[in-house]
């Protein structure tokens, strides 16, 4: 009982995308991962090629390839089991925001693309402490107090760079309904443009059944130098068979600092031989001109 | 006819197995959502001591009949849940071979909890959940 048992893993994906002038072929993730524990304290540490290799066909471009060989530190933290309802999380790990967020890698999420509500409203990843309180009563409770006031584990390996982030979620459930609250102020740093402060909010919900799952998560982000980010995505999930599975998810957005927003209908299937196994196939519409695209990857958690 | 269909359902009644989830005698009552966490790794710790869910091999119609009425899923959600649970460093439960050896264990680690058929359970373990299906 008190020996410190140690796993290894890990998981790649690869993915083609085909656009009206585009066609891209890239090797996405190729990702290892080792963790353990004992009673109370547990450990997991994340390196990840991101993007590791890319060739694009553009008609206007012709063609490019880019490589990026850097090993990332995607996680890498340390549990701490305070008491029966209390944990400490200290280093950099996934910030516990919403559903989608905590599920971010390609064999496990409903479809290869990840909805913009992951991207423009909130960091993905902080580096800090996560204070989880959980209690299992009538319902789940399940309260996160996320505390970063540092300088990050790999700030390149983030959708924002922070060195700041302040976060509270509280989400409730039965195991078939959950809803889930988040909100929070978070620094960025730019070179260029220097610290930008910003707050965020995101409502999520989510109901699970055996057949099927529909998911729903919508968000907001301020900051006083630009107009305001929101995100908003519902998404059902039948499953034909455990191997069979067909996806629907409506999206919309609004990219303040890019200056852009979409709506979005995308269809999707993935078919699992095994459980850690997905091919995927995709086509998304959009109401921006030139972005429609198909999406087929291939990954596999091991 | 209608005696036959009530004789029919009191068969079935009588025939109906009844199971239970049992733990060390040290730790305190739990309620279903607590059991429930406990066998999905939510839950590790309570009163104090690390908790360890013991299952039953896969094949086990205890254990089928646990992951319906207990933890409520079907053994490819539960596959799937064990996936994902992988990459947030998670492991299921260890696996006792019998339902006899998992009693010993439960008996002998102080925050061991597992489920076996009633009839093979004695004063040595603490019920914490029952629960009856048909045969």
């Amino acid at each position: 009982m008190g020996e410190l048992p140690i796993y290894l893993g890990g998981y790649f994906s690869v993915d083609y995308r085909k656009k009206d002038e585009e066609d891209r072929y890239r090797v996405d993730n190729i990702s290892f991962m080792s963790y353990g524990g004992n009673n109370t304290l547990s450990y997991m540490v994340e390196l990840e090629f991101k993007e590791f290799y890319i060739e694009t066909h553009n008609e206007t471009y012709g063609q490019t390839t880019s490589r990026d060989h850097r090993l990332y530190i995607e996680r890498l933290y340390v549990d701490y089991t305070m008491s029966d309802e209390m944990t400490l999380c200290l280093g950099k790990y996934n910030s516990p925001i919403g559903y989608w967020n905590l599920m971010p890698i390609n064999v496990l999420r409903a479809t290869t693309s990840s909805p913009m509500s992951t991207n423009v409203i909130y960091p993905e990843f902080t580096t800090g402490a996560d204070l989880r309180y959980s209690s299992f009563k009538e319902n789940e409770l399940t309260i996160n107090l996320m505390l970063q006031d540092n300088t990050p584990i790999d700030d390149e390996y983030n959708n924002y760079d922070i060195d700041k982030h302040y976060g509270l979620g509280i989400s409730y459930g039965d195991g078939e309904y959950e809803v889930k609250v988040n909100g929070g102020y978070f620094s960025k740093r730019d070179r260029h443009t220097g610290v930008d402060d910003f707050f965020y909010g995101l409502l999520s919900a989510k109901y699970e059944q055996e057949l099927y799952q529909i998911l729903a998560e919508a968000g907001m982000q301020e900051s006083k130098n630009h107009d305001k980010n929101y995100a908003a995505y519902l998404q059902g999930l039948y499953r034909f068979t455990p191997k069979h599975i067909a996806i629907l998810r409506l999206e919309s957005y609004k990219d303040a600092l890019l200056n852009e927003n979409d709506n979005m209908a995308i269809f999707g299937y993935t078919y699992r031989p095994l459980f850690p196994v997905a091919l995927k196939l995709e086509y998304q519409q959009h109401t921006r001109a030139n972005t429609n695209q198909f999406i087929f990857s291939f990954s596999v958690l091991f | 006819m209608r005696k036959g269909v009530l004789l029919l359902l009191l068969t079935l009644c009588l025939n109906a197995q009844e199971y239970a989830v049992v733990s060390n005698k040290i730790l305190d009552d739990m309620n279903l959502m607590q059991i429930r966490a406990i066998f999905l790794k939510k839950l590790v710790h309570a009163k104090g001591l690390h908790i360890v869910p013991i299952n039953l091999p896969s094949n086990s119609v205890t254990r089928k009949s646990f992951e319906v009425h207990v933890l409520k899923m079907q053994t490819a959600q539960l596959k799937s849940y064990w996936t994902s649970q992988h990459y947030l460093g998670k492991r299921p439960p260890l696996v006792m071979k019998s339902p006899q050896s998992a009693l010993v264990f439960v008996k002998k680690v102080q925050g061991a909890l597992s489920y076996v058929k009633l009839q093979d359970i004695d004063a040595s373990v603490k019920v914490l959940y029952r629960w009856k299906d048909k045969e």
